[in-house]
């Protein structure tokens, strides 16, 4: 922070410096991210899985359309969720492991900004990943006749959403802990996220009674609504999504991250790298 | 010896530890802990080279970490150019090679050095300038565009020096600067460490071999066991023992008349307590000619793993 007055120009010119430390790291780690073969493994196999599944798709007799969009965009959001976990949980621990960390954690960044930068890399490389899957899906879709809408691209929008908030979640978790444990608990907040609705659902019929039900509701309330960026459903109806679901959605996410990647940088900063 | 009153008699402290203490719990093992560190303290001075010396295991690179905000003191303090670690203000003179150094395996030595300079917030051009300035003073320059993946222990720890020198550091701190290079590069790496005091910066390295020490150090900390056990010049703290002293002469002097001098040497190795003196005036006496006296002393190394073997004592305080 600069020293003193805190006047405006001070001020400014910290957030400026914060931001060229932040951006240094992202750009780094989708740097690394982008030359590393096994990614482009991991993205071809996917693509291969969404060209196997629209086969498949195409063998069953009715609605050839309303299949082949619900497993494309399945599967755009699952090797989306699938490659954050796997990048997410491994991002500090690599840097850590590798001893990368020990150069740049002396230089004049917070840890904050180095986990924040971490963050963003990841997010900006699984936009490319979402990016180079959503032209192969569209590719098939248009080859099976569905129309491109508003609402294709808004589908795939939210299921980026979906992706950072789980990127959030993988790195939060492996702030504290290690890769396979990491691993396992953010599967675990996907799925209980993706039936978060029908499960609160559920048990508000099932057990209207006392603590437990108080309590499983709190622990239901800090899982994410992964239900709300999943809207196949309209796409394949042809249905429209609000503009205003679009920007509630956004927000959402966003919060979502920033609380955990908060919380994240607050159990990272006490942290010995050893 | 620089002692604690020359310190407060207003010599420039750049680098401090106060009682550093470090004890790592074993995971899952309720009662073992590794008592790294124990209560270390030491003052650099500005503008010296400073050795932290100890053999392996004994604490340096634990200490190293506490002092450059890595790992946090069990108990302790420790201050870089007058701030508390970790400091914004300090890291921006601080140039730090780790231990063993590893870096980003898809950058180049370039984009590597490029991105230390971002984090100190470089222009663009004076990254340039210094990167490619660097490259070529570890002797690099050739490589510069070679992803990292593909460097050798030797060239990662050439690129960790660079990039330690990205910032213009004021003080230089170096963990094991001279492993992994080979005699040639250690001298590269002794040099320079004398370039950089000649800069005007001060530098603070550790090893575990006393030779690297010898020639460039102003002063040395030991550290055995995770606690110094002695702060000053090097001949100061291991004062080596004399073993033997080695006296050739010449003997057979003046010849007879109508004789040339039969002349051969003699070489005599005398015991480390021997009187030498009464010795080569026996000598002299009978005529012969005195070559060479040579004291053999143990080697710093020797003298070192005695001290490190033994209790130590407090040479220096
Ligand atoms: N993360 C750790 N967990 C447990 N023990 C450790 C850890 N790091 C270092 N040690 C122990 O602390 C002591 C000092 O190690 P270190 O500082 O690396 O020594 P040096 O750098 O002088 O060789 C050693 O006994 C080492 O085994
Ligand atoms: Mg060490």
């Amino acid at each position: 922070m600069p020293r003193g007055d805190g006047s405006r120009v001070g001020v400014v010119r910290a957030v400026t410096l914060a931001w060229t430390r932040v951006w240094a790291i992202a750009v780094n780690t989708f740097r690394e991210a982008i030359r590393n073969k096994v990614l482009y493994g991991i993205a071809f196999f996917a693509i291969g899985m969404i060209f196997f599944s629209v086969v498949l798709g195409t063998l069953s007799v009715h609605e050839e359309k309303k299949l082949i969009t619900d497993i494309g965009f399945s599967a755009v959001s699952f090797f989306g969720v699938i490659m954050a976990i796997f990048i997410g949980v491994n991002l500090v621990y690599k840097e850590i492991d590798r001893k990368t960390i020990y150069a740049i954690i002396p230089k004049p960044i917070e840890r904050y900004q180095f986990m924040v930068g971490k963050f963003l890399g990841v997010v900006m490389t699984l936009f490319a990943q979402t990016v180079l899957l959503s032209i192969f899906l569209f590719l098939f879709l248009a080859l099976y006749g569905a129309p491109l809408t508003g609402t294709t691209f808004a589908a795939i929008y939210l299921i980026f959403l979906a992706i950072i908030v789980m990127t959030a979640v993988a790195l939060f978790f492996s702030s504290f802990s290690t890769p396979y444990l990491s691993g396992f608990f953010s599967l675990g907040i996907f799925i209980l996220g993706s039936v978060r609705a029908e499960a609160i659902a559920q048990i508000s019929k099932v057990a209207k009674i006392g603590t437990l039900y108080d309590g499983l509701q709190v622990f239901a309330s800090v899982i994410p609504d992964l239900t709300l960026f999943n809207v196949v459903g309209r796409v394949q109806r042809g249905d429209h999504v609000p503009f205003l679901y679009l920007v509630e959605a956004t927000g959402y996410a966003v919060t979502y991250a920033a609380v955990l990647l908060a919380l994240g940088s607050f159990a990272f900063n006490r942290r010995d790298f050893v | 010896m620089v002692s604690t009153q020359a310190v407060n008699a207003g010599q420039d402290v750049v680098l401090r530890a106060e009682n550093l203490v470090k004890t790592f719990k074993k995971p899952f093992q309720m009662r073992s802990q590794v008592r790294a560190v124990r209560g270390l303290s030491l003052d650099v001075l500005r503008g010296e080279i400073f050795g932290f010396v100890g053999p392996n295991g004994a604490g340096k690179t634990t200490t190293i970490k506490m002092m450059m905000g890595l790992i946090f003191p069990t108990s302790g303090r420790a201050f870089v150019l007058g701030e508390p670690v970790p400091s914004g203000a300090a890291k921006t003179h601080v140039g730090f090679l780790p231990e063993n150094p590893y870096f980003y395996d898809y950058l180049t030595a370039l984009e590597f050095l490029d991105l230390v300079g971002r984090l100190f917030g470089l222009p663009k051009a004076i990254r340039r300038e210094r990167a490619t300035r660097l490259l070529e003073r570890v002797g690099l320059a050739r490589a510069r565009d070679q992803r990292l993946r593909t460097f050798s222990k030797g060239m990662l720890q050439r690129l960790g020096l660079a990039q330690a020198l990205v910032n213009d550091p004021k003080l230089v701190v170096l963990d094991e600067p001279m492993s992994g290079l080979d005699p040639i590069g250690r001298k590269e790496v002794r040099d320079l460490i004398i370039d950089l005091k000649n800069e005007g910066r001060t530098v603070f390295f550790s090893t575990h071999i006393l030779s690297d020490v010898e020639l460039i150090c102003d002063r040395v900390a030991i550290i055995i066991q995770g606690e110094v056990r002695g702060v000053g010049a090097l001949e100061s703290l291991l004062s080596p023992k004399l073993l033997t002293v080695e006296v050739v002469s010449r003997e057979g002097g003046s010849g007879t008349a109508g004789q040339p001098a039969l002349e051969r040497d003699a070489v005599v190795t005398l015991p480390g307590d021997a009187d030498v003196e009464s010795y080569l005036k026996e000598r002299l006496a009978v005529g012969a000619r005195i070559v060479s006296v040579i004291p053999r002393r143990e080697s710093l190394e020797d003298v070192f793993v005695r001290e490190a073997m033994g209790t130590g004592g407090d040479a220096a305080r």
